[in-house]
């Protein structure tokens, strides 16, 4: 077991589960606060389980309208202010994953000093984060109009196929800022262009296989939870439940850490190569 | 479930069906599609009878393809699509000429046209019960379809409100209203008598029976022939598949696009359940021949005297896809008794069509072992009814359910309170008068109505008298009104009672509230612990109602009858005990959502 969490991919993917969440429960709180007060007693209550029914969400949407008005401004609040959080464990996080091994982060102390190191360059990354996910929205979008016509699924596939192409780029940025300690997003751009134009299939094939993983594995629990939730009600099968979305959630953070791991060891390979060849080329 | 003996006994019964026997006109017309310069010209002949009680100095026609013919139109200023379609070039127009009345020609200075409307000044004065004999030559220009007329890319055509129809009368009144964007149709019950000149390849199908008359290598003329129907549609074309079926002794059609030919089994299912189904509840379709059309026009289906079009779910394959057919095929059906023979005025009551058929068609689709309007997301499954009823309550009935279609200021408000907040109505009223009562009184209203041109008077007459009750409050409330339904309960207290000769060792106090203007009797149950259960009813006229019960064991709940216009469901009942730990579940179900979402950022 303590194997297990020596090993930086599964430690981290177990912070990035923690993190996450801390950042689930804090942004959601508002909202569960002000079911809790309108279904404690109401047999609305009962339709809950197994998951919520439409009418559940009708009735909040009609009658609660005010109420989420003012959830989605303070979850708007908290999100921004958790994501200064958010961002500055996850620079720790990544320095885990990709100087684990190679330099001490394993104190707390080094974790943080590592974190604060990184962060002002992860949170310039907020900022592109933000265009490079309006682009795979606005090409998701097209090609998902174009092929979408031969087969409806194609729309949903382009979109998800964008974003993973738009996430993986930003891991590879902050990967690069991880590893050379360098914050500044213009840097960070520069050296990495070439290495990811060279090694852009395996960046591609590697990350949608990851993510084909992940999504089977997701599914496999998914299945699982569905089975579960087609039991009556009860504690027990309350608290299975939990554990399996927490799985869920931890399968998800692991393909995260792999892939991020993936993208960093892909890019090494390619400065590598650019700077004369080696075994790894 | 369609019983055998009933379908045998419907066979049976089919040939004593009467059609209406005094139709005060016919139309015997002549025409031709050409389709090389997409136009169908033709001359019309019509026979019609004063239906009114007065002397009339003048008749009107419909002209409703004009609403297409420029941007000037009442249509298109209402509507911006079909004012960018019309800038593109594609209109349509119904000119006509050579009027000729009981064989005198009619001159221009007779003639006045308002929109669509063209209304004629009579020759001489035609009392009550006197007929004339009106005749017409004209050429309607088709567009590239656009709500219910036209040819689509396929070459296909569909024709509906196509041809000069005579405005109808109701209760002695002319209905002469423009075409608006919103409103739909009302003509009187006539006999039609049409020679159709089309190319020879082309399928057709039509109101009515059809038969061949002649055919020769270019052309066919068919000759259609229909009695007691509100109009007269026919859909021809090359890119048919045409199929045959039959049930309760009516012959099936069904004119389906050759790529959509694998929803011809489920099209065919639906058509059959939700004829057996209309006319068990309220009496037998009686006409021969129905038609099934598979035609993309501006909404997901389209009703037609004996004929339905539906959008087949080409673009739309899946599990929504299958249960928007069957929702299409079903409404449309439907309709063939709620404006086709029942035939209210669909544009300035329009409520009492698509509210009614709204109604029915929820009952239809769930009548079954499975819900035919559901569909599957992740494995859970979800009614079409939902988002139509969050519609009917959005709208914060801010709009009386009984008003003209073009009073509603837009698309949105019109469906949501026409179709599906009429269909809340019928349904509270449903729960309120209990489901035996409500069907049996709405099978006598369809049945004292059919082949006649009821309005909501006559409805509310028909429930008043069927059921014993006095509807008025009712209908001035959710249907002439705009009040809106919420009862709560309050508070559930109980206490040892002090003097148990009262009825029970427990004295327990409800409080319901009466939160918005709308005013029902509240049904209240009260569940005990020793699991039986006491109903009371209150009469809800007060804010606050003070319900004091006594029984010999202490309450566990108490729960109100929820009707459908309830606009908040989660105050309906009220527990004494805590669902602390149920609730828990959907917190970390929300919580696992937003992880999600956050570790995808990562």
């Amino acid at each position: 077991m303590t194997n297990i969490l020596k090993n930086r991919i599964f430690a981290s993917s177990l912070m990035f589960l923690l993190l996450s969440l801390m950042g689930g429960f804090l942004i959601t709180a508002p909202f569960l606060v002000i079911l809790r007060n309108e279904f404690i007693r109401s047999a609305m209550a009962l339709k809950l389980w197994p998951v919520v029914r439409p009418d559940v969400i009708g009735d909040i949407l009609l009658n609660r309208a005010e109420s989420l008005a003012a959830y989605a401004v303070s979850a708007l609040v908290i999100l921004v202010l958790y994501g200064f959080l958010w961002t500055f464990f996850s620079c720790g996080i990544y320095s885990v994953i990709i100087n684990g091994a190679e330099r001490n982060v394993d104190s707390f102390k080094a974790f943080l000093r590592r974190s604060a190191d990184l962060w002002p360059g992860f949170l310039k990354l907020i900022i592109l984060a933000f265009i490079a996910y309006s682009i795979a929205i606005f090409l998701g979008v097209t090609f998902g109009q174009i092929f979408g016509r031969l087969w409806g699924f194609l729309r949903v596939a382009f979109m998800l196929l964008f974003f993973l192409m738009a996430s993986t780029y930003l891991q590879i940025l902050k990967n690069q800022m991880a590893q050379t300690g360098d914050t500044s997003l213009r840097n960070s751009i520069r050296s990495t262009r070439a290495t990811i134009a060279k090694s852009f299939m395996r960046l591609f094939i590697g990350n949608i296989s990851a993510a084909v993983i992940g999504l089977l594995v997701f599914f496999m629990l998914y299945l699982l939870l569905k089975g579960v939730r087609g039991f009556e009600w009860n504690p027990f099968t309350a608290v299975i439940t939990i554990l399996i979305e927490q799985l869920m959630v931890f399968a998800f953070c692991l393909v995260q850490s792999i892939r991020i791991n993936f993208n960093h060891s892909i890019i090494q390979r390619g400065a590598q190569d650019a700077l004369g060849g080696t075994q790894l080329g | 479930m369609i019983h055998l003996a009933y379908v045998l006994a419907t066979l049976i019964s089919a040939s004593a069906t009467n059609l209406s026997p005094d139709l005060p006109t016919s139309y015997k017309m002549e025409v031709r599609l050409d389709t090389s310069s997409q136009t169908v010209s033709g001359f019309e002949s019509i026979s019609f009878l004063n239906p009114t009680s007065d002397t009339l100095q003048e008749i009107c026609f419909h002209l409703f393809p004009n609403a297409f013919r420029d941007t000037s139109s009442t249509y298109a200023r209402e509507s911006l699509k079909i004012r960018r379609e019309i800038a593109t070039g594609n209109t349509s127009a119904l000119d006509v000429t050579d009027i000729v009345i009981d064989g005198s020609p009619v001159d221009s200075s007779k003639l006045r046209e308002s929109g669509t409307l063209l209304y004629i000044a009579l020759p001489s004065k035609l009392p009550p019960g006197d007929s004339i004999a009106i005749s017409l030559q004209f050429t309607l220009k088709l567009p590239h379809v656009n709500m219910r007329l036209g040819y689509n890319a396929l070459g296909n055509y569909l024709l509906s409100h196509w041809h000069p129809i005579l405005c109808g009368y109701q209760k002695g009144g002319l209905i002469d209203f423009e075409y608006h964007s919103q409103s739909e149709f009302f003509s009187n019950f006539s006999s039609y008598d049409v020679k159709l000149d089309i190319p020879a390849g082309f399928a057709i199908g039509s109101t009515g029976e059809l038969r061949e008359l002649s055919r020769d290598s270019s052309r066919a003329v068919w000759q259609a022939l229909a009695d007691t129907v509100i109009d007269f549609a026919f859909v021809c074309g090359p890119a048919f598949d045409v199929t045959e079926s039959d049930t309760l002794g009516i012959k099936l059609r069904y004119f389906i696009q050759k790529d959509h030919a694998n929803y011809l089994k489920q099209a065919d299912w639906i058509t059959k359940y939700s004829l057996s189904y209309n006319s068990e509840k309220f009496f037998k379709y009686p006409y021969p021949v129905f038609t099934v059309v598979d035609f993309d026009v501006a909404a997901e289906g389209m009703e037609l005297p004996g004929m339905v079009t539906a959008v087949f779910p080409g673009k739309r394959s899946g599990p929504v896809g299958k249960a928007m057919l069957n929702l299409a095929i079903a409404h449309e059906i439907t309709h063939e008794w709620f404006y086709g023979m029942i035939a209210t005025n669909e544009a300035e009551e329009p409520w009492l069509d698509e509210g009614f058929t709204s109604y029915v068609t929820s009952r239809l689709l769930q009548s079954g072992d499975d819900s035919l309007s559901e569909f599957s997301i992740f494995g859970y499954k979800v009614s079409l009814d939902f988002p139509q009823q969050m519609a009917a309550l959005m709208t914060e009935a801010e709009w009386p359910v009984a008003l003209k279609s073009w009073e509603y200021p837009d698309e949105f408000n019109y469906s949501a309170t026409v179709y599906f907040k009429a269909a809340l109505v019928l349904q509270t009223l449903e729960e309120y008068l209990g489901r035996a009562a409500f069907d049996s009184a709405l099978a006598q209203y369809a049945n004292a109505y059919r082949f006649r041109h009821p309005d909501t008077n006559d409805f509310k007459r028909a429930f008043s008298s069927s059921c014993g009750i006095n509807l008025d409050q009712y209908f001035a409330q959710f249907i002439y009104g705009t009040a809106r339904l919420d009862y709560g309960i309050r508070s559930l207290e109980f206490s040892p009672a002090a003097d148990t000769t009262m009825g029970g060792k427990y004295k327990i106090n409800v409080v319901v509230i009466r939160e918005l203007d709308g005013i029902m009797p509240q049904k209240i149950s009260l569940a005990l612990e020793n699991g039986a259960e006491i109903d009371t009813i209150w009469d809800g006229i007060q804010k606050l109602g003070k319900i004091t019960l006594y029984s010999d064991s202490p309450p566990l709940s108490a729960t109100l009858l929820s009707y459908g216009l309830d606009e908040n469901k989660t105050n309906n009942s009220l527990y004494l005990q805590s669902f602390s730990s149920r609730i828990m579940s959907f917190e970390w179900d929300m919580v696992s959502i937003m992880e999600f979402l956050i570790a995808y950022f990562l």
